[in-house]
């Protein structure tokens, strides 16, 4: 308990939903605050700005689905992320491993003589395994090795990005326009179907919230998740009372992996419909589905609102540049900001300031 | 007592009494701090008459973190319905040697017995199955998971097992049920139980754990430092509940620095000095001073 002239600073043993829920607002109102002074940094006035903004994202019919665009792989990626934190895996890999899931679609649709309707659900069994194996070697890294994951995930997010750069610029290069090396177009069946007008793969979307109740039932009802939250909790208990490290952590990033795979699978069979240079695959989904596994606070189900909310801040980017004449990374700089505020306002959350008149 | 002329008792904040030394004495003080009468003479001994062993280590080597021996050519058994107290001044390799008995650290050498079969290096698993429970030394930091539930943590090493478990689900109606028992049977002062643990007392905690460990009617009770840091009212229960355990057939291997819940306790008592076994004697024969004696290094 630290005193502070008149306030009091102490520990706060209860922390309710409520109180959550109020500091994640209070700093992403914070990151907005800042983000505004950067507006104004370029010219536009940040009340203008922020009027265009919820206008041209929430406001035109035929924006609202574009929302959705981005929240898919960041739902399906953010679940996985959302498992592997709760066993305190810090897998910073999950760009990495959607992009594995990419190739492995990429290969079935273009490479394989899979029959027409077993297509897409062999395109996702193998885009799941794809990721779970990304994940795999960090893993037992770590439990063998006791190798940081955070540093070995990271690593593989940059050969996977290697791997696909070469794959769409050498072996399966398809026709090239003007220097973008892409594969050849998967063929119909590989095609998800979309939302009529929009681009909307809503098969993912489906699959997202299916996996984030899954997550959710399995963290919360079986024994696997019961050893996860102990092991992510206290892991000197989780020894104590027989938890195998090896197998929970494991089986944590198998699942992580594999959804992350999910979402790549999702991008390329959905929206593009052939693999591309890896940046345009994956606009940092897999980086940003961090911050919002993070603003979830563990709870797979709440994955479901912060992968909108970050939809809707990619759809803002994308406004932003078009409307309002920013840089192409303003949305990385909002995303930015966001985990900035989120991270330095975990404190808000143990603590509570206290009104303590002195007595004489 | 020694020192001071005048007693004042403090309990929850307030002022119970003010004494003089001459008018005090543990049983009033006591009472004083708890409001009810608290036991410190528990009821002596009654010899269990069950001849078989509950433990037996045979010449054990374990090494610490260091690679260093700690543990050096122990050799001992706890019999069925006995209390063997280890005692000794901590870093004399007594956390070594739990750890070796209870499966966190790897035995080097020797091996270790009980009525189910050979258990040397064998997993915590394994040995929680096989009939060992395990009071740890650190209850916060290793014996519960401090977020979870009183519930959650009941059942911390039980839950894979049914009646807690059908297949992959667990039964939480189970759990809680269970719990609700055993906070019951066990006087766990908490709101109910899903609160979570690491709201509860210190006192509450530990017993919880006993609770969790005792509950399945283990053949040998490992407990190191059980008492300590708590009150005397939560002190008192928790000696009761492992002579109750004793007078049920069960082995107790009790390690404690203090040395007066070692003699009040054990039936015999073994001094760890550096690894080694300097002596086992009787508690009820052995003066103190040799077991200081023995503490500092001299063989029996």
């Amino acid at each position: 308990m630290r005193p502070f002239g008149l306030l009091r600073i102490e520990r706060d043993p209860e922390q309710s939903w409520a109180r959550t829920i109020f500091v994640s607002v209070l700093a992403i109102t914070a990151a907005f605050l800042v983000a505004g002074v950067i507006f104004w940094g370029y010219g536009v006035s940040p009340l203008r700005a922020y009027r265009v903004i919820i206008q041209d994202t929430l406001g035109d019919p035929r924006a609202v689905p574009e929302i959705l665009l981005p929240a898919m792989p960041l739902l399906l990626a953010g679940v996985g992320l959302v498992l592997a934190f709760r066993a305190q895996f810090y897998n910073i890999g999950a760009e990495g491993q959607l992009l594995a899931g990419t190739v492995a679609a990429t290969w079935v649709a273009l490479f394989t003589p899979t029959p027409g309707p077993l297509m897409l659900p062999v395109m996702f069994l193998t885009g799941f395994f794809a990721g779970a194996l990304w994940g795999l070697l960090p893993s037992l890294l770590k439990l063998r090795l006791n190798v940081n994951e955070v540093i070995t995930t990271l690593m593989m997010n940059y050969i996977a990005l290697s791997l696909v750069s070469w794959l769409v610029t050498g072996p399966w290069k398809g026709p090239s326009v003007r220097g973008f090396a892409y594969t050849d177009t998967f063929p119909d069946p590989a095609w998800l179907p979309a939302l009529a007008g929009t681009r909307v793969h809503w098969p993912t979307l489906l699959l997202g919230i299916v996996l984030a109740a899954l997550a959710a039932f399995l963290l919360n009802r079986t024994r696997l998740g019961f050893e996860i939250r102990v092991q992510g909790q206290n892991p000197d208990a989780a020894r104590y009372a027989g938890v195998n490290p090896l197998r929970t952590t494991l089986l944590v990033m198998l699942l992580s992996g594999g959804l992350a795979g999910l979402a790549g699978v999702g991008e390329v069979a959905g929206i593009h419909h052939k693999l591309l240079d890896p940046n345009q695959v994956s606009l940092g989904y897999g980086y940003v589905a961090i911050i919002v596994a993070w603003l979830a606070r563990g709870n797979p189900l709440a994955v479901i609102v912060t992968a909108t909310f970050f939809g809707l801040i990619y759809s803002s980017g994308d406004v932003m540049q078009v409307s309002l004449q920013m840089p192409f990374r303003v949305t990385d700089v909002f995303n930015g900001l966001i985990l900035f505020f989120l991270i330095g306002s975990e404190r808000l959350l143990q603590y509570r300031v206290r009104w303590v008149p002195w007595k004489s | 007592m020694e020192v001071a002329d005048r007693v004042t008792v403090l309990r929850k904040g307030r002022v119970t009494g003010t004494l003089s030394i001459a008018n005090a004495d543990k049983r009033t003080l006591a009472r004083m701090m708890v409001g009810r009468d608290v036991e410190f003479q528990l009821p002596p001994h009654a010899k269990t008459e069950i001849n078989q062993d509950a433990l037996v280590v045979d010449d054990l080597w374990v090494y610490n973190e260091r690679g260093l021996e700690a543990v050096r050519g122990v050799s001992f058994a706890v019999r069925r319905g006995e209390i063997f107290g280890i005692a000794g001044i901590a870093g004399n390799g007594q956390r070594e040697l739990i750890e070796a008995l209870t499966g966190l650290r790897p035995a080097e050498r020797g091996r270790v017995r009980v009525p189910s079969g050979e258990v040397t290096n064998r997993t915590a698993r394994d040995l929680y199955e096989a009939g060992v429970a395990h009071i740890p030394e650190e209850r916060i930091r290793m014996g519960i998971v401090p977020p979870m539930t009183v519930a959650e943590n009941l059942v911390l090493k039980r839950f894979r097992y049914p009646p807690f478990s059908r297949g992959t689900l667990i039964d939480f109606t189970a759990v809680t049920e269970f719990a609700q028992q055993m906070i019951t049977e066990y006087g766990i002062a908490t709101p109910g139980p899903r609160t979570p643990a690491r709201l509860l007392s210190g006192g509450n905690i530990q017993k919880l754990i006993l609770a969790r460990e005792l509950s399945t009617e283990p053949g040998l009770i490992v407990a190191a430092h059980p008492t300590y840091g708590l009150d005397v009212s939560a002190t008192e229960q928790i000696h009761r509940l492992l002579l109750r355990r004793r007078e049920n057939g069960a082995g107790v291997l009790l390690v404690s620095e203090d040395l007066e819940e070692i003699l009040t306790l054990s039936d015999r008592i073994a001094v760890l000095f550096r690894g080694e076994i300097m002596g086992t004697v009787d508690s009820r024969e052995v003066p103190r001073e040799a077991l200081g004696l023995m503490m500092a290094g001299q063989r029996a």
